[in-house]
C-alpha cells in the first residue's frame, strides 16, 4: 500500500530471499519436467538414446486411432459419470442432516471424521478383502438378504460400481466443509423464512441448500479433477481389468510409460489429461475468485 | 519477547540452508539436463576406488549386480559363499550385489533405471519372450564377440539359447530354465476317489476329475484358473493342445497372427466351458497368479498349473512335498501337450564403459560356472528343495542332486521336458489383445469365443502386426 | 439458546431423520474399520472360515509331553536338540493351524527335564528361515539351533536334575488328548508316527490362551530382512520423517514466498507470481511423473527419501491459500511495526506467524493428510525395501505370499493410527481450518 519509496529497495532484498526457493522448487518440480513431457512427447521417446526418433504428432494420430485410448477415455467417462452420480452429493446431504443435531454434535463430527483416517491405500485394500468372493464380508451379508453372490472386481459388468461403492459412504473432512459452509449462513435468512411459514424441510430446499451452491460449485469442480486423476483405486484393486473395464487414461500413462516403456506415448497421454484438467481447474479458479469478490 | 530473536536465527539457518540446497540441486541439474550423465560420473567413481585402494596392482573394477539374496531366501547362504568365492577369485572385481525389486514391477524398475543410468552392470532376470524388444531398445549388450571366446560357450543347450540370439547376435547368457506342468494335490484327489498317482490324460478326463474335485461345500474347486493380465500364457498351451499357436514367425521375420484359427477358437471354448459350464474353477476369475496359489497351497483347489522350480514355494506355502504331484499337461483334441519353457538370461549393459562391462561377464561366466551351478544344486539338494531338474547347461546334470526329493516328482519333471516349446512370438507385444478375449469370455457367459478372437485378431493385426511387418521390411 | 423456541411443524420429523440418517451412515462406514479391526486378530485359519466370524477365535496353547526314561544321553545340547525338532518341525508341518504358543515339555522318570516355549509371532518370524523346506533331520537342526538361539525364537530352559511337576502340568500329563480337540489329536498322530525324535510322546494339550490375542501385530513388526533389518518400523520411519519434513517445506516455503507474494512485492509482480505458482494446480502429477522421474534419477535422488519429498516442495495450493490469509491480515498493524522499525523477518515470525495460526494448521493437516496417504509417487521413486513408505509396503503385503489377510489387517490398522491421533486431537484446530478454506474455496 502506502510504502515509503526509501525503503522499496531494501523490502526487495528480503522479497527475493523469501520467494527464491519457492520459485526454483516451482521450476524444477512443475514447469521443466511439463515442458520435458510436451518435448517427450513429440518422440518416439528411446530411453537409452534420449530423445530418439521424432515423430512429430505422431503419438498424438496413433492415440487417436487406438482402441485402448478410447476405451481408456471412455471409462475415465463412465467413471467419472458414477462417482458424481453416486457419491459426489453424499456429503452434502450429511452435512444437511448433521446441520439439524444440535445435542453431540461434535461427536458425529469427530465419528464422520474417523473413516478418513485410513489412507487410501489401506482402505483399498480393506475393501478388496471385503470384495473377496469367497470370505469377503460384503457377499456374506448380501445372502442374507437372498442376493447375490457377485464377483464385484472380476465381472467387467459390475467392476466399476464396485470401485465406486466405497466412497459412496462419503463422510471425511468434506462433511466438514460443507457443515461449516452451512454454519455460516446468516441466522437471519432462516429465520426470515421461518417467519414466511416454511416448514423445516422446506426450508433446507429453499434456504439453506441455496446456501451452499458455491462450494458445492468449487467442490464440484475439484472433485472432477480428482476423479479423472483417480489412479489408485483401480490400480490397487482391479489392475485395470477385467476386459480393461477399469482401464482409465492414468492407468495407460502408467502402463504405457512403465510396463511398454513407451514414454513418449504416456508423454502424449499425460499431456492430453493436462489439458483437459487445466479447463476445469480454470473455471474452478474462476468461480472461487468470483465468489472472494 | 526477548527469548525470540535466538528462534529466529535458528529459523533463518534452516531456511538458508533449504535455499542453498534447492538451488545447488537445480544448477546441478541444469547441468546435466542432456541426459548423457553416466559417464562422466562413473569414470569418477572408478578414480575414486583406484587411489583408495592403490595398494591393489590391477585398478579396481566396481561393478553393481542385481542378484542379492532376499533375507528370507532359502538360498542366501549359498548365494553368499559364491559371492565370496568370486572375491576371492577376482580381487580386483569388486561386486555391489544388490537386491533385485520383487514382484510384479522389476520389469518396470529395471527399465526405469536403465533410463536414468544407473541400470545394474548385468542383469540375470531377462525373460525369453522380453529378449527381443530389449535388445532393440538398447538394454542389453551385443555379445556376439564375447561368444566367440567364451570357453563355455559350447555348453549350453541350444534351447536355452534360442530367444537370446536375435537376427544371428547373441544378447543373453542363459541364466535359468523351467517347463510348466500340472501340479495337482493328492490328499484332494484320494479325498474325491482319484488315483493319486494318475493326472488326467486329456481334455475329457481333466474335466472329469476337476469336476469332482468340486465341492461348493467345502469352498473347494478342481483347477485354479489363469484369467489375470497374463492369461495368454496359460491359455497358449491350451492352444498348443488343439494343435496350433497364437502366431507364425514367417521365413522373413515377419508375424502372422493366428488369434481366430481353429486351434485357438478350441482352446477358449474349453476355458469357457471350464468356467461356465462345468463350473470347476475359481470364484474370483481374473484373480492374481499369487492367489491362485494361495488357494493351491491351502487346499482349496485340487489343480493348478506350476513351473518346475516352483517347488520350493509349495512347500514354504506349506504343504508337504509328498503330497504333490506333477505330470504333463492333459493332451488336447491334437493328442499332443508339449511343455513351455521359459527362463531368464543375463544380460550386460551396453551403456557403462567397456571395463565394466568385462568385468560383469567375468562376473556372469563365474556364475554361470559348472561349479558355481553344481554347488548351488548341492546345497538345495541338502535343504530339501528340488533343484530345477532344466539345467541350461549340458554339463550339468540336475537330476543327481535331488536325493531328497520323492522320486515320482523327479521323473515327472523329467517327463514335461521331454517335449518343450517356446512361448508364442511376439508374446510381449500382443499379450493384452489376446487376454481381453479371454477374459472377455471368462466373464460373459454369451461371449462366443470365435467373436472375441475375431476381433482382437482385426485390432492387434492393425496396431501392431501391421507396424511391426512394415517396420521388419524396412 | 432459544430454549423456548415454539415447536413447528415438521421439526420433529426432520430431527428423527437427521438423526436416522446421520446415525446410519456413520454405522455403515464404520463397519469397514471394525472389519479391519476384527480380522486384524485372527489366526491365518479362521480368516478363512465361512461364514466369516466377527469374533476371533481365541488363540491356542498347546502342550507337547515328551517321555526320555531310558534314553542314556542327558547333555543339555541334546536336549534343546529335541525340543527343537518338536518345536519347529511339528509347527511347520502344521504351519497354518490356529496354535498360539507351542511348549515342549520333556519328561524322565516322572520329573520334568526340560522346558522349550515358542510364541506364534516368532514362529512366524523365524519360520522362513529355520524351516524353509520339510527336510526333517538331525542335520538340519544343528545347522538352525545356533539361529534359534541367537534370534531368540524359542526359549528353552533345561533342568539337569529334573524338578516335579506343577499342578497344572501334571493334569496336561494327566488328562493328554482330549476327545473334542481336533488340533492336538492331529499333533498326536502326527508326533506318534514322526521319527525325528528320541524321545516317546506322553500327551498333546491345548488350551486357550489369551496372552497371544495380538500375536498379528508383533509378527509385523518381527518380520523384516535379516541383514538389512528392514521392517515395518522402517517403513513407519520413512512414512514419518517423509511427511514431516514435506509438512516443514511447505510451511516454510509456501509461507514465506507468500508473504512476500501478498506484503513485499509490487501489486502487478505479486499477481504474475501467483499466477506462476497457483497455475501448477493444474499440472496434474500424473502429467509429469516420468520426466519428474527422470529429473530426480539425475539428481542422484532415485531410492532415497529426499527423492520422495522434494518434488512435494512445490504445492500451488499451499501457495494459493496462504495468499489468500495473508492478503486478509489487516495491513495497518503491520505497518505500525514497520514504522517502529521492526524488520520484515521479524514482523513475518513475530506478528504474521501468530496471526497466521489457523492457515498453518490448516495446511499443516493438509499436507499430512496428502502425503502420508501418497502411493504412486513412492512406488515410481522407491524401489528399494530401506525406503518405502508405509502405503508402498503394504501395497507389497497384499501380494506377499507368506503374509496372510490376518497379517495384512493388522497391518492396515497400525497405519490408520497416525491420522486417527491426529483427527482427535486437533478435531477444534482441522475445523477452524476447514471452516476458513471452505469460505475461501
Amino acid at each position: 500500500m502506502l510504502k515509503p519509496p526509501r525503503k522499496r529497495r531494501k523490502l526487495n532484498w528480503i522479497a527475493i530471499f523469501f520467494l527464491t526457493p519457492a520459485i526454483v522448487a516451482f521450476l524444477m518440480f512443475k514447469y521443466i519436467p511439463l515442458l520435458r513431457a510436451v518435448y517427450m512427447s513429440f518422440f518416439d521417446y528411446s530411453l537409452m538414446n534420449p530423445p530418439g526418433n521424432f515423430l512429430g504428432l505422431g503419438n498424438y494420430v496413433l492415440l487417436f486411432k487406438s482402441s485402448v485410448f478410447w476405451t481408456a477415455f471412455g471409462n475415465t467417462l463412465a467413471f467419472s459419470a458414477l462417482y458424481i452420480g453416486l457419491t459426489f452429493w453424499v456429503p452434502i446431504v450429511q452435512a444437511l442432516f448433521l446441520n439439524e443435531i444440535h445435542r453431540n454434535n461434535s461427536l458425529f463430527r469427530v465419528l464422520y471424521l474417523l473413516p478418513a483416517a485410513v489412507p487410501a491405500v489401506a482402505g483399498l485394500v480393506l475393501w478388496k478383502w471385503i470384495y473377496n468372493p469367497d470370505y469377503g464380508l460384503l457377499n456374506e451379508w448380501l445372502a442374507l438378504v437372498g442376493l447375490g453372490p457377485y464377483n464385484w472386481l472380476s465381472d467387467p459388468a459390475i467392476a466399476k460400481l464396485a470401485i465406486v461403492i466405497p466412497s459412496m459412504l462419503g463422510g471425511g473432512i468434506n462433511v466438514l466443509i460443507y457443515y461449516s459452509a452451512l454454519r455460516s449462513i446468516p441466522e437471519e435468512t432462516v429465520e426470515a423464512a421461518k417467519i414466511d411459514g416454511a416448514n423445516p424441510w422446506q426450508r433446507i430446499l429453499s434456504v439453506i441448500f441455496p446456501g451452499l451452491r458455491f462450494i458445492i460449485g468449487i467442490q464440484f469442480v475439484a472433485f472432477i479433477a480428482a476423479v479423472f486423476l483417480s489412479f489408485e483405486p483401480m490400480y490397487i484393486m482391479t489392475g485395470g481389468g477385467p476386459v480393461d473395464s477399469t482401464r482409465v487414461l492414468t492407468m495407460l500413462v502408467f502402463d504405457y510409460a512403465f510396463q511398454s516403456y513407451r514414454f513418449g506415448l504416456a508423454g502424449a497421454i499425460s499431456l492430453i489429461m493436462f489439458v483437459l484438467i487445466a479447463a476445469i481447474t480454470m473455471v474452478q479458479l474462476r468461480l472461487s475468485k468470483d465468489q472472494t469478490q | 519477547m526477548h527469548g525470540k530473536p535466538r528462534v529466529l536465527t535458528k529459523r533463518f539457518g534452516i531456511i538458508i540452508v533449504m535455499a542453498i540446497m534447492l538451488i545447488m540441486t537445480a544448477c546441478s541439474q541444469g547441468g546435466n539436463s542432456n541426459g548423457g550423465t553416466a559417464a562422466p560420473e562413473q569414470s569418477e567413481k572408478a578414480t575414486e576406488s583406484t587411489t583408495n585402494e592403490s595398494a591393489v596392482k590391477q585398478e579396481t573394477i566396481e561393478i553393481t549386480v542385481w542378484d542379492k539374496a532376499k533375507p528370507d531366501d532359502i538360498l542366501k547362504p549359498v548365494y553368499d559363499e559364491i559371492f565370496a568365492e568370486f572375491e576371492e577369485k577376482y580381487p580386483h572385481i569388486k561386486v555391489k550385489h544388490e537386491v533385485q525389486p520383487a514382484g510384479n514391477n522389476d520389469r518396470e524398475v529395471f527399465v526405469t533405471s536403465m533410463a536414468g543410468g544407473n541400470g545394474p552392470d548385468a542383469y540375470a532376470s531377462a525373460y525369453f519372450p522380453i529378449m527381443s524388444d530389449w535388445a532393440k531398445q538398447g538394454f542389453a549388450l551385443d555379445l556376439t564377440s564375447f561368444w566367440e571366446t567364451y570357453a563355455d560357450k559350447d555348453q549350453y543347450l541350444p534351447s536355452a539359447m534360442a530367444a537370446g540370439t536375435i537376427d544371428g547376435k547373441i544378447y543373453g547368457i542363459p541364466n535359468n530354465m523351467y517347463t510348466m506342468g500340472l501340479l495337482y494335490n493328492k490328499k484332494l484327489f484320494q479325498e474325491a476317489g482319484l488315483d493319486p498317482n494318475k493326472a488326467p490324460a486329456n481334455w475329457d478326463e481333466f474335466v472329469d476329475y476337476a469336476k469332482k474335485l468340486t465341492i461348493p461345500d467345502k469352498n473347494q474347486y478342481g483347477y485354479a484358473l489363469l484369467g489375470m493380465d497374463w492369461a495368454d500364457w496359460w491359455f497358449e498351451y491350451y492352444v498348443w493342445q488343439a494343435g496350433g499357436d497364437l502366431t507364425t514367425k514367417n521365413e522373413d521375420g515377419s508375424v502372422t497372427l493366428d488369434f481366430s484359427k481353429q486351434p485357438a477358437v478350441t482352446a477358449l471354448q474349453f476355458y469357457k466351458d471350464l468356467k461356465w459350464k462345468h463350473k470347476v474353477v475359481q470364484k474370483n476369475i481374473v484373480q492374481d497368479i499369487g492367489d491362485n496359489q494361495k488357494d493351491f497351497f491351502l487346499g482349496r483347489v485340487g489343480m493348478i498349473l506350476s513351473a518346475s522350480d516352483w517347488f520350493a514355494g509349495v512347500v514354504q506355502g506349506g504343504m508337504d512335498l509328498n503330497d504333490i504331484g506333477f505330470a504333463p499337461y492333459p493332451v488336447g483334441p491334437a493328442g499332443v501337450a508339449p511343455s513351455q519353457t521359459g527362463g531368464q538370461y543375463w544380460i550386460v549393459n551396453p551403456k557403462v564403459p567397456k571395463e565394466r562391462q568385462d568385468a560383469a561377464l567375468t562376473y556372469v561366466a563365474f556364475r554361470n560356472s559348472k561349479e558355481s551351478l553344481e554347488k548351488m544344486l548341492k546345497f538345495q539338494s541338502e535343504n530339501g528343495i528340488l533343484p530345477n531338474l532344466l539345467s541350461v547347461r549340458k554339463d550339468v546334470d540336475a537330476s543327481q542332486f535331488s536325493s531328497n526329493v520323492p522320486a515320482d516328482l523327479v521323473s515327472s519333471v523329467t517327463k514335461t521336458a521331454e517335449n518343450v516349446q517356446l512361448e508364442y512370438f511376439l508374446k510381449e507385444r500382443l499379450g493384452s489383445y489376446v487376454v481381453k478375449a479371454i477374459q472377455k469370455v471368462l466373464t460373459d457367459e454369451n461371449a462366443d469365443p470365435l467373436t472375441e478372437l475375431t476381433a482382437a485378431e482385426k485390432l492387434a493385426q492393425k496396431e501392431v502386426a501391421d507396424p511391426y511387418n512394415k517396420e521388419i521390411k524396412e | 439458546m432459544k430454549s423456548n423456541r415454539i415447536r413447528e411443524k415438521g421439526a420433529g420429523s426432520l430431527k428423527l431423520a437427521a438423526y436416522i440418517i446421520t446415525i446410519l451412515f456413520i454405522a455403515v462406514s464404520l463397519i469397514p474399520m471394525a472389519w479391519m479391526l476384527s480380522s486384524s486378530l485372527k489366526d491365518g485359519k479362521s480368516i478363512y472360515s465361512l461364514p466369516p466370524k466377527w469374533i476371533p477365535s481365541l488363540p491356542q496353547a498347546v502342550s507337547i509331553i515328551i517321555d526320555y526314561s531310558g534314553t542314556t544321553a542327558t547333555d543339555e545340547q541334546f536336549y534343546e536338540r529335541e525340543a527343537a525338532k518338536a518345536t519347529w518341525y511339528t509347527w511347520k508341518k502344521f504351519q497354518n493351524e490356529a496354535i498360539g504358543e507351542l511348549k515342549v515339555i520333556g519328561m524322565k522318570d516322572d520329573r520334568k527335564i526340560f522346558e522349550a516355549t515358542t510364541p506364534s509371532y516368532l514362529f512366524t518370524a523365524g519360520r522362513p528361515e529355520i524351516v524353509p523346506a520339510q527336510v526333517f533331520t538331525d542335520e538340519m537342526i544343528k545347522v538352525k539351533l545356533p539361529i534359534i538361539r541367537a534370534k531368540g525364537y524359542t526359549e528353552f530352559k533345561t533342568y539337569a536334575d529334573g524338578v516335579d511337576l506343577d499342578g497344572a502340568e501334571t493334569q496336561n500329563l494327566r488328562e493328554g488328548i482330549m476327545a473334542d480337540q481336533n488340533l492336538s489329536t492331529q499333533l498326536g498322530e502326527y508326533l506318534d508316527t514322526a521319527n525325528f525324535m528320541q524321545g516317546s510322546l506322553l500327551a498333546v494339550h491345548q488350551v486357550g490362551s489369551w496372552a497371544h490375542f495380538f500375536d498379528n501385530y508383533k509378527v509385523i513388526f518381527k518380520t523384516k530382512g535379516l541383514d538389512s533389518g528392514v521392517g515395518l518400523q522402517t517403513y513407519i520411519g520413512n512414512s514419518i520423517f517423509v511427511t514431516v519434513v514435506t509438512i516443514v517445506l511447505h510451511i516454510l516455503i509456501g509461507g514465506t514466498a507468500s508473504y512476500a507474494l501478498s506484503r513485499l512485492v509490487s501489486k502487478k509482480w505479486g499477481a504474475g507470481l501467483t499466477m506462476f505458482f497457483v497455475a501448477t494446480i493444474m499440472i496434474p502429477e500424473f502429467a509429469v511423473l516420468v520426466p519428474l522421474y527422470l529429473t530426480i534419477e539425475q539428481m542422484g535422488l532415485v531410492d532415497t527419501l529426499w527423492g520422495i519429498i522434494l518434488p512435494h516442495s512445490a504445492w500451488g495450493i499451499a501457495i494459493f491459500l496462504f495468499k489468500g490469509f495473508f492478503d486478509q491480515l489487516p495491513g495497518e498493524l503491520l505497518q505500525a511495526a514497520r514504522i517502529d522499525g521492526a524488520s520484515e523477518y521479524r514482523i513475518y515470525f513475530t506478528m504474521v506467524i501468530p496471526l497466521s495460526i489457523p492457515i498453518f494448521t490448516t495446511i499443516g493437516v493438509m499436507s499430512f493428510m496428502a502425503t502420508w496417504n501418497e502411493f504412486l509417487w513412492p512406488l515410481v521413486v522407491g524401489r528399494k525395501e530401506e525406503v518405502w513408505t508405509l502405503t508402498v509396503a503394504i501395497n507389497s503385503f497384499t501380494s506377499n505370499q507368506s503374509m496372510g489377510p490376518h497379517i495384512v489387517m493388522s497391518t492396515l490398522a497400525i497405519a490408520t493410527i497416525p491420522l486417527l491421533l491426529v483427527f482427535i486431537s486437533c478435531q477444534k484446530l482441522i475445523e477452524r481450518g476447514v471452516a476458513w478454506t471452505g469460505v475461501k474455496g
